[in-house]
């Protein structure tokens, strides 16, 4: 028993020593091996920790955030609300009617100056506005106004109404140097008695105890039962959507992730199993040799398998340092070391096993060399042909070159295929960026239709009487507008798009404001296909006075109730003489496509993000990968090499020789990827507009895929040249008895 | 008249405690259509000298003329072309490649020099050295003994000015080994060849014009 051990232990010893010895003798291949390692580690790493970053990152952004929002409050609601337990911090505000000046948009707000824990733009310099008469702005704001930004200056402001009220500035507010809407904070005795301010009520903004822990659902029921005891009605409790929704970790996040970690690791066991098995098939008469001298099957895998661990620990640790790295750099403020040393072990343990996988097939190889193997030399061994069946063929290096490629099949193919998966991979990253063109991407919405939007002004809107009707009885986006800004040289086409303002009364809303729009006959059928709900008769909804309810679903955000097939809604409206009142039944109702877009543009842009990072390292990934294939080739194939030369073979036409062989690799691959790639990469477009992605159009990335043919057809031109100049750093004896 | 000649060509491997001198200093020279044997003990540097002959490795010291050019001053390009025209090399673990037949391996150095093999010629040395049969099999399932005289036939093939064998018939048995070396002596003969073999079988190295001795890098017996 006890010597047993003993031998296993030397055993183990002298596995070492050889994995180490082998290690240290084929440099070029360990450096491939190390290069794969580290980039799907750290591609991972990256993925994972900047995602890991992002998180963390929005979670510190939220913790000095507002959970909740309740708004149109009235005294007694707010002395309710303060004297809720469950509300850990409280901090009032107002909102005004914003206006317009000098084609900005300017907010008159009132908050108080001490909001911590909830952050607000604060003052700068100078101090926050005391009495009535002083006002905080952004300096933008004077830029604006035309005024130089110092303090004591005098802003007249025009409202709404057309009244005009001087105010001295005190002070400057925080940011805002890049923005369209610009704040105007006034006084807490403004707020109460000026008169932008006075009958604006004021809206509370709420941090809730324990809301972090709690869910989704159990943190909406608990702000909505905070709103219902103080009396706040549930459309004017308007909670952080931010906050809430982290509540939930993504679940389609952590899906994308893990998928794509499952892709890059399966690209690896083809890359890793490729270049040892290019190694162990280089090998084969060491291996033999050593069965000859009494190793066992068993030791010879052993030996494969000591090797692939060095290699994947030494690879995963600088793969994923560089990760971290990278990982901080992108998102600094989102950097924690608890999340970046598990997700680390976790990387580390998949890409462990993933070498484990790879390393499988070319170690039982080594060991299934027979000790009579190792007499002759036979990377060749893998084809059982012994005769070639024609006599004679040119041996001109390119003929050799075909013959190479024949002799040795299912090498050639398993080079094929390696070079494949990266070249469709590049293929499909590429189609990615250049489907999702900027303009396309930007054209969301009513852009997606056309480059101008010609509306009402929003100043008019707020002060006309009867506001957007009392623009529309005198409508200047008349037909004679239309014709003429259709006769204007190179516009295209002119789309129109109605609505009108009513009110109306269903359930606990009353003479609540909204828009009606009208549909035609000729569009009734997409009216039909967008139908979530119900179902309608374009004659009969004219007859008995129906109507479709559009966006059932934020209905049911805001209001907490839908729309209910059948019921009667009470809708008046400014018929352009009178004030008239009408009751419509619903008869069916529709969630649209861009309301669709809106709930999931968030969760997209994260996707999008992450795709297009992870095409552009994909692209590096595959041509490391085929520089990688095509150099382990030429050096695990030294001593062949040698051998021709060392009959006559001169260096030119070793060269062609290689040449010809990567030509041959190169077609094989570029079939390979032309056709997969492309179906890869309509497949991927097709998804992804299938999941709201409507920006998405498919082209084929003709440039890159060009470029890539180049790389493909000139790496082995210069690999070639640099492995012979290389090869004569040794003389052609030494090389001829020197094994890789 | 000198077809071969070395004048004191050294070969060191290595540097410091570990030089190893594989050749100190070798003068020698071969006339055109002689038999040269090289004998001496293992180790003792026959294999080195046979490269520097051959323009397979650079002397660390001297030079090596073939036909009154010297080697070391031909450009790498120059070298391997004149190498596969005038020298037919028999190595001692024969360099066979396993991607080509039999057959192909023979004319190799034809075909890369652009040359039409001369197919009845080549025939006949197959047939000679009892190859018949294998021309269309693939060198790895032979046997050794098989092997070397492929090797053989692949240096006598493209008819060079010298023929350089290292031990080639290490792996025959003796009657083979006879037949062998009438040939080879037949072909030196027919085409005024010069033949330098290394051999360690004293009964081959008898049948040579000139048998030169070899120890630790030095000539010994001329
Ligand atoms: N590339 C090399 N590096 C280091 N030492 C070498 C090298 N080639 C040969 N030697 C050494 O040079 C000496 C001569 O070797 P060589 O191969 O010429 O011997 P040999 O006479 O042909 O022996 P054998 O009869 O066994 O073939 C040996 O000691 C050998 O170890
Ligand atoms: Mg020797």
């Amino acid at each position: 028993m006890k010597r047993r051990e003993k031998i296993k232990n030397n055993n183990k010893r002298i596995i070492g020593h050889l994995a180490a010895r082998s290690l240290r003798t084929s440099k070029t291949r360990n450096i491939f091996i190390l290069l794969t390692i580290a980039l799907s580690v750290g591609l991972l790493g990256v993925m994972t920790l900047a995602y890991s970053g992002t998180v963390v990152e929005r979670n510190k952004e939220i913790s000095v955030m507002q959970h909740v929002i309740y708004e149109n409050l009235a005294d007694p609601q707010i002395k309710a609300l303060e004297n809720t337990k469950k509300i850990d911090f409280l901090t009032l505000a107002k909102l005004g009617q914003g206006f317009e000046i000098n084609g900005g948009m300017v907010r008159p707000v009132y908050y108080e100056e001490i909001t911590e824990p909830i952050q607000t733009n604060s003052i700068c310099e100078g101090t926050y506005p005391q009495n009535i008469h002083e006002i905080a702005v952004n300096r933008s704001f004077m830029n604006l106004m035309g005024l130089s930004a110092s303090i004591g200056e005098t802003v007249s402001l025009t409202f709404l109404d057309g009244e005009s009220e001087a105010f001295v500035v005190a002070g400057f507010l925080e940011g805002g140097e890049v923005t369209k809407v610009y704040p105007v904070l006034f006084s807490k005795e403004y707020a109460e008695a000026g008169s932008q301010l006075k009958d604006i009520p004021y809206q509370a903004l709420c941090r809730i105890q324990g809301a972090e822990k709690q869910s989704e659902q159990a943190f909406l029921e608990t702000i909505r039962t905070i709103g219902a005891d103080a009396g706040v009605e549930r459309k004017n409790i308007n909670e952080n959507n931010n906050f809430s929704s982290s509540l939930t970790m993504s679940a389609i996040d952590v899906l994308v992730i893990a998928g794509v970690g499952v892709g890059i690791l399966l690209v690896s066991v083809l890359v890793v199993y490729s270049v040892f098995y290019l190694s162990v098939a280089g090998r084969i008469q060491q291996y033999g040799q050593l069965r000859t001298l009494g190793a066992t099957k068993r030791q010879i895998k052993a030996l494969v398998n000591r090797e692939g661990i060095i290699l994947c620990i030494a690879g995963a640790v600088s793969g994923l340092l560089i990760a971290w790295l990278i990982a901080y750099c992108i998102k600094p403020q989102g950097w924690n070391w608890e999340h970046t040393l598990i997700l680390s072990l976790v990387i580390f343990l998949a890409d462990l096993i993933t070498v484990f996988v790879s390393i499988r097939k070319p170690a039982k190889l080594a060991a299934s060399v027979s000790a009579i193997e190792a007499s002759g030399f036979s990377q060749y061994r893998q084809n059982g042909e012994k005769e070639s069946k024609k006599i004679l063929r040119k041996l001109t290096p390119l003929n050799l070159a075909v013959m190479s490629a024949m002799r040795n099949r299912k090498k050639t193919l398993l080079t094929m295929i390696s070079l494949g998966v990266g070249g469709v991979l590049l293929l499909t990253g590429a189609a990615f960026i250049v489907s999702m063109t900027p303009e396309d991407y930007s054209r969301q919405g009513f852009y997606q239709w056309g480059e101008f939007v010609i509306n009402y002004d929003y100043n008019a809107t707020q002060t006309v009487e009867n506001g957007n009707v009392g623009i529309q009885m005198n409508n200047p986006l008349n037909d004679e507008l239309i014709a003429s800004i259709q006769g204007i040289n190179g516009v295209k086409d002119v789309l129109s798009f109605n609505k009108t303002q009513i009110s109306y009364d269903y359930k606990d809303e009353i003479n609540a404001t909204d828009s009606l729009a009208p549909f035609t006959r000729e569009n009734q059928e997409n009216v039909k296909d967008a139908l979530a709900e119900g179902s309608f008769d374009y004659d009969e909804m004219i007859a008995k006075d129906e109507i479709l309810i559009a966006n059932n679903t934020v209905a049911d955000e805001i209001f907490g109730w839908k729309f209910e097939m059948g019921d009667i809604v009470t809708i008046r409206y400014f018929n352009g003489v009178e004030e008239v009142e009408k009751e419509f039944t619903i008869v069916g109702s529709m969630d649209t496509l861009s309301e669709q877009l809106i709930l999931d543009k968030t969760s997209f842009t994260l996707l999008n993000k992450m795709i297009l990072g992870l095409s552009i390292f994909i692209i590096g990934f595959s041509l490391i990968n085929l520089i990688n294939t095509l150099i382990t080739n030429i050096v695990s194939r030294r001593q062949e090499f040698s051998m021709l030369q060392s009959i006559g073979m001169s260096n030119r036409q070793l060269m062609r020789m290689i040449q010809g062989e990567g030509l041959i690799l190169a077609l094989g691959n570029l079939v390979i990827t032309l056709i997969l790639g492309t179906g890869a990469g309509y497949l991927m477009v097709y998804l992804l507009r299938s999941v709201g992605a409507t920006y998405m159009h498919y082209r084929f990335p003709s440039w890159y895929f060009m470029g890539y043919v180049l790389v493909t057809l000139l790496v082995p031109v210069f690999v070639s040249g640099a492995s012979v100049r290389a090869f004569h750093k040794a003389s052609l004896v030494d090389r001829l008895r020197k094994m890789e | 008249m000198k077809i071969l000649e070395t004048k004191n060509v050294k070969k060191y491997y290595g540097n410091g405690d570990n030089c190893v001198k594989a050749l100190d200093g070798v003068d020698l020279s071969v006339d055109k259509g002689e038999l040269l044997a090289i004998v001496g003990t293992s180790g003792s540097g026959k294999s080195t000298l046979l490269h520097m002959l051959g323009g397979l490795d650079i002397p660390t010291e001297g030079s090596v003329m073939i036909n009154g050019k010297e080697l070391s001053k031909m450009k790498e390009e120059q070298l391997t072309i004149f190498r596969r025209r005038q020298i037919g090399f028999v190595f001692q673990n024969y360099n066979l490649v396993p991607m080509l037949n039999v057959y192909e391996n023979i004319v190799l150095p034809l075909e890369l020099d652009g040359n039409k093999p001369d197919r009845k010629y080549v025939h006949g040395i197959i047939d000679l050295l009892h190859l018949k049969g294998t021309e269309t099999r693939f060198t790895n399932g032979l046997s050794g003994g098989q092997q070397q005289r492929v090797a053989i036939a692949r240096a006598l093939a493209s008819k060079p000015a010298i023929i350089l064998a290292d031990e080639p018939t290490g792996n025959l048995d003796s009657k083979t080994s006879q037949e062998v070396l009438g040939l080879l002596k037949m072909s030196i003969k027919k085409f005024g060849q010069t033949l330098v073999m290394i051999t360690h079988n004293n009964e081959i190295a008898q049948l040579a014009d000139r048998i030169i001795r070899i120890e630790d890098g030095r000539i010994c017996e001329g």
